[in-house]
């Protein structure tokens, strides 16, 4: 274990003199995401301006199901961001095969050799408008809920990464897969509004079969008393397990059918 | 002599190449689509909660006009032409592309002619049959549309589009971000041609001077026009400001062209 978390420093330190060398670009990167979060937060500020609430909730509520929704995928981004590498080109230009060849597990290497910085963009607007919206409406979480929104969080991450995974992995078979990642990813924006407002065949999507709305709408409605604590908590576990073994099992099948691109 | 002749083979180049990659296109269409039925679902919740048929001019059934419009105004005109660019930029392909006795901006245009016809194919007439559905479903409620003064403003659109892209593409030579530098752009972009909201949504200070700047030419404008929001005075005012944003760019595309290109050539060496 403290071999992989020496390792894994190590392969951070190396990408991060890389990004040094291109300090503009990674300024560049982190604004961009800053600036792609502020939108989202204006959109809802705007339509806001016409309305006194959604469907029952008020601006903070849903600002904070907003910024709740994007601290888990900006964890996400920030660690597993190599996964759309693997989607994009590692199979299809051949340079998978490096990983085979190295004594690490292969998922362990494909994971560390990329930390992507641009995913604090999301992460700090997300931080930000929970907090401000908590504060707003007078949140007092006690421990055991706020212990409970910061494994929600980490389980969230899992089911970010596993559901990327799993989609990443079918470039094993096709060469590549962005746009199937890109879709979806585009499933994921879902979660950043009250469930509420869609219709049953959505709501059903969105938490059972790409349950992107566990990732922030049950724990984030939880946190503010509009569903059980315990669902909110312990559905977020139960996603995030399943998603992770589910993208695992893709990724092992994937590794089995993996023929290197060769020439 | 056929009138472009070297130059239709790229059109004809980038649609295969598209067709080659139907499963990838279809799927990132896809995604659009989602994004779409995202913002339905808000905005329905939207007309549910503020117990009024008309939000700032748009009633519910027009809004949603205004969505699916939106969508397919941008895939139709928002051009690639910039990104190839940079791509060869970066590659340095553009040397031998330089040689070749082909006019560069000619050349890129005609290959972001082919986007757009697969995207006229696959984006613009779906969406129309989906509006003119949901003017059948809605009968009285929905929306004149207006197709005859739409066209020439999509066209407009689609030319400003054009050469606003290949400016940005030129950045390229600048800098070596061109991934963060897309992104920011896309941002400001989606929020002022109206991608996310109409702009009569927006503050009043704001509201006014966005309807001047170039990306509402690009993509609100012509969406208006369509909803019929535009019409004697305004619609001719539209036009005049699309064409002037068209000609700004066309000069400012030759003008950095020339100059970038004649640094390119003393680095090169």
């Amino acid at each position: 274990m403290g071999r992989y978390a020496r390792l894994y420093l190590r392969y951070t330190a190396q990408h991060l003199k890389g990004f040094m060398s291109y300090s503009v670009d990674f300024w560049f990167g982190l604004l961009s995401f800053l600036l792609n979060q502020g939108l989202g937060i204006l959109f809802i500020s705007l339509v806001f301006s016409s309305i006194p609430n959604l469907q029952g909730w008020s601006f903070f509520e849903v600002l904070f199901v907003y910024g709740f929704a994007q601290i888990p995928r900006g964890l996400d981004h920030i660690f597993f961001d190599n996964f759309w590498i693997l989607a994009w080109r590692l199979v299809a230009r051949g340079d998978f095969d490096r990983y085979l060849l190295r004594p690490l597990p292969p998922l362990f290497q494909l994971t560390a050799e990329r930390f992507q910085p641009d995913g604090f963009g999301e992460f700090l607007v997300g931080l930000g408008a929970t907090f401000t919206a908590g504060l707003a409406l007078g949140l007092r979480p006690s421990p055991l809920e706020l212990g409970l929104g910061v494994l929600a969080i980490i389980a969230g991450v899992g089911i970010y990464a596993g559901i990327k995974l799993a989609f990443a992995s079918i470039a094993f078979w096709t060469k590549f897969s962005q746009s199937w990642l890109f879709a979806a990813y585009r499933v994921a924006d879902f979660a950043m509004y009250p469930l509420g407002i869609y219709g049953k065949g959505l709501r059903f999507i969105l938490t059972f079969v790409l349950p992107f709305a566990i990732t922030a709408y049950f724990p984030a409605a939880a946190l503010l008393g509009r569903e059980p604590l315990l669902l909110g908590s312990g559905a977020t576990f139960i996603a995030g397990a399943a998603c992770l073994g589910l993208g695992y099992l893709v990724w092992r099948l994937g590794l089995r059918a993996y023929e290197s691109a060769g020439s | 002599m056929k009138p472009f002749g070297k130059y239709r083979r790229f059109t004809r180049n980038s649609i295969s190449r598209l067709l080659s990659y139907r499963a990838n296109v279809l799927l990132f269409l896809f995604g659009n689509i989602l994004q779409t039925v995202v913002l339905f679902y808000l905005w329905r919740a939207v007309y549910l909660s503020s117990g009024q048929a008309v939000l700032r001019g748009f009633g519910f059934p027009e809004m949603v006009v205004y969505l699916v419009a939106t969508t397919a105004v941008l895939a139709l005109t928002r051009a690639e032409g910039g990104e190839i660019i940079a791509e060869e930029i970066r590659e340095g392909s553009i040397a031998m592309n330089l040689v070749r006795p082909l006019d560069y901006r000619t050349r890129i245009f005609f290959d972001a002619l082919g986007t757009s016809a697969y995207n006229l194919a696959f984006v613009g007439l779906p969406a129309l049959a989906a509006i003119l559905v949901l003017k059948g479903i809605w009968g009285a409620a929905s929306p004149d549309l207006l197709l005859l003064p739409f066209l020439p403003a999509l066209l407009l659109s689609f030319l400003l589009n054009f050469f606003y892209d290949f400016c940005f593409g030129l950045v390229a030579f600048v800098t070596t971000n061109m991934w963060g530098m897309k992104r920011l752009e896309m941002v400001v972009a989606t929020l002022l041609s109206g991608g996310l909201v109409p702009l009569a949504f927006f503050p009043d200070w704001l509201r006014g001077f966005a309807g001047l700047l170039p990306w509402a030419s690009m993509g609100y404008i012509p969406v208006m026009v369509l909803l019929g929001k535009l019409q004697g005075r305004a619609l001719l005012e539209a036009f005049a400001l699309q064409i002037l944003w068209l000609a700004f760019f066309w000069w400012l595309s030759g003008l950095a062209w020339k100059r970038l290109v004649r640094r390119l050539a003393v680095n090169g060496g």
